[in-house]
């Protein structure tokens, strides 16, 4: 239902009435900065990766045609604004303490430092994964991106997904066990 | 009853909900009673609870102005770009008033554009020499990538080393010494999740000849079912009928995984 009522907005963004897409800025600016943040790149660059999405979404309203999800051709459009910005310039990596500074209400001052602690080398571990991998984790974790939506995005048998995402999985758990001091 | 590599390839599909309810309840029996799987489930079901507890980002400024701005600047846009459609159509009348008619006439004129064309392209092309200080720069940035990959290659934090398969698979062409590593990386390395990142990045590599043979050689060598199922599915899908024997060999094995054995013969259906 609320794919249905963001391509209907997107539609009529289409048909000429492109205010309408303050309404789409509104609801998933936030969802594609934290995308943007979750694949590495900078605050600065992520806020202007944003603006550019929203762009890109004018200049290629034409290619929206409504009949998929509206966040499966939103996604589609800010990989390519990363893919084309990487290969602009060298990657940036930053993971900033205060990126984490969200944490439940109710915890306790040393829960509070634990979480801390155990979302930063997440984020750590996270950023440290292949981009490929990096990438289907969190569009399946974060963006609730089922294997046949990822599948078609990246353009390639959903088989391939579900491998890939397998893998992540484990590469990742090696990599957080590896900087908690668990492992090796 | 599952067995465990079966259940074990499965536990992703079951934390992202991608399997229908009779897997599910399959998976979840076999959990119940195996503590090897029930041990994994809950390692990585916690990893899966812990990424989803990410805080979300907020930007450090507020995103609407700029947003705001930029839509103003292309419906200005949209506007010029009106009133240019305009100049743009009288400027056709204007030049379709002179334009040959005569189909040969119109064929001369294309020709004689291709080869002014041509002209320029030469003129600009002998005033500019090839930059080979940019060429010979790319070549030692490569080179330095692809030590500092096997230099990490060599770590003990599997960390390093998955960071160092990463930055390999970069290479766009691997020198010897890198695909000797990361073969090697495949065969000797003691963690499995960077043995199955080793296949990945070869897989890039496909085409060089002793990356194809010593994936084959591998094959023998692999004791983990995860491994072999990985490189049996990249010999199948890089169709290597060279790897025949090796699957045939792997089929032959005593008490070899009931998994990998399936995709063994499948692979060899799919190759002969």
């Amino acid at each position: 239902m609320n794919s249905q009522s963001d391509n209907d907005i997107m539609l009529q963004v289409r048909n000429g009435d492109i205010d309408k897409l303050g309404l789409l800025f509104d609801k998933y600016h936030l969802v594609l900065y934290t995308f943007f943040v979750r694949m590495s790149s900078s605050k600065a660059t992520s806020e202007d990766l944003v603006q550019e999405v929203f762009l890109r979404m004018l200049k290629y309203r034409y290619t929206f045609r409504g009949d998929g999800k509206f966040t499966n051709w939103m996604f589609h459009i800010a990989r390519n604004a990363q893919i084309d910005f990487l290969r602009k310039q060298s990657k940036e990596t930053c993971v900033d303490d205060d990126a984490l500074d969200t944490a439940s209400e109710d915890a306790q001052p040393e829960e509070l430092l634990e979480q801390h602690q155990n979302h930063l080398l997440l984020m750590q571990a996270l950023d440290k994964l292949p981009h490929e991998k990096r990438e289907v984790l969190i569009l399946s974790r974060f963006h609730d991106m089922k294997y046949e939506d990822i599948a078609a995005l990246m353009h390639c048998q959903v088989g391939t997904i579900k491998a890939r995402v397998h893998r992540a999985l484990a590469e990742l758990r090696t990599i957080f066990n590896d900087i908690s001091g668990e492992n090796g | 009853m599952m067995k465990c590599n079966d259940v074990q390839e499965m536990l992703a599909d079951l934390l992202l909900g991608e399997l229908n309810e009779s897997a599910s309840a399959a998976i979840q029996a076999h959990l119940d009673q195996c503590r090897t799987c029930r041990a994994e489930f809950d390692a990585l079901s916690g990893l899966w609870r812990e990424l989803g507890a990410l805080p979300e980002q907020i930007p450090e400024r507020n995103l609407r102005p700029g947003f705001d701005a930029m839509l103003a600047a292309y419906k200005q846009g949209m506007h010029h770009s009106d009133s240019r459609a305009t100049l743009l159509e009288r400027l056709n009348g204007w030049i379709g008033t002179w334009w040959p008619g005569q189909p040969l006439v119109q064929f001369a004129s294309a020709v004689a554009c291709l080869l002014v064309g041509l002209l320029i392209g030469i003129i600009a092309h002998s005033a500019k020499p090839l930059s080979y200080d940019i060429v010979a720069l790319q070549k030692e940035m490569q080179h330095m990538r692809e030590v500092t990959a096997i230099s990490l290659l060599r770590q003990d934090s599997p960390t390093e080393r998955l960071h160092g398969i990463s930055l390999g698979a970069q290479a766009a062409q691997p020198g010897g010494e890198l695909l000797t590593s990361l073969l090697q990386t495949l065969n000797t390395d003691p963690n499995v999740n960077v043995r199955l990142a080793a296949v990945d990045a070869l897989y890039l590599f496909r085409n060089h000849a002793r990356v194809r043979s010593g994936l084959i050689e591998s094959l023998a060598g692999q004791t983990s079912p995860l491994v072999q199922i990985a490189l049996i599915d990249l010999l199948t899908e890089i169709r290597e009928k060279k790897s025949i024997d090796a699957l045939k060999h792997v089929i032959e094995k005593n008490n070899l995984d009931t998994n990998v054995k399936q995709r063994a013969e499948t692979g060899l259906k799919q190759l002969l």
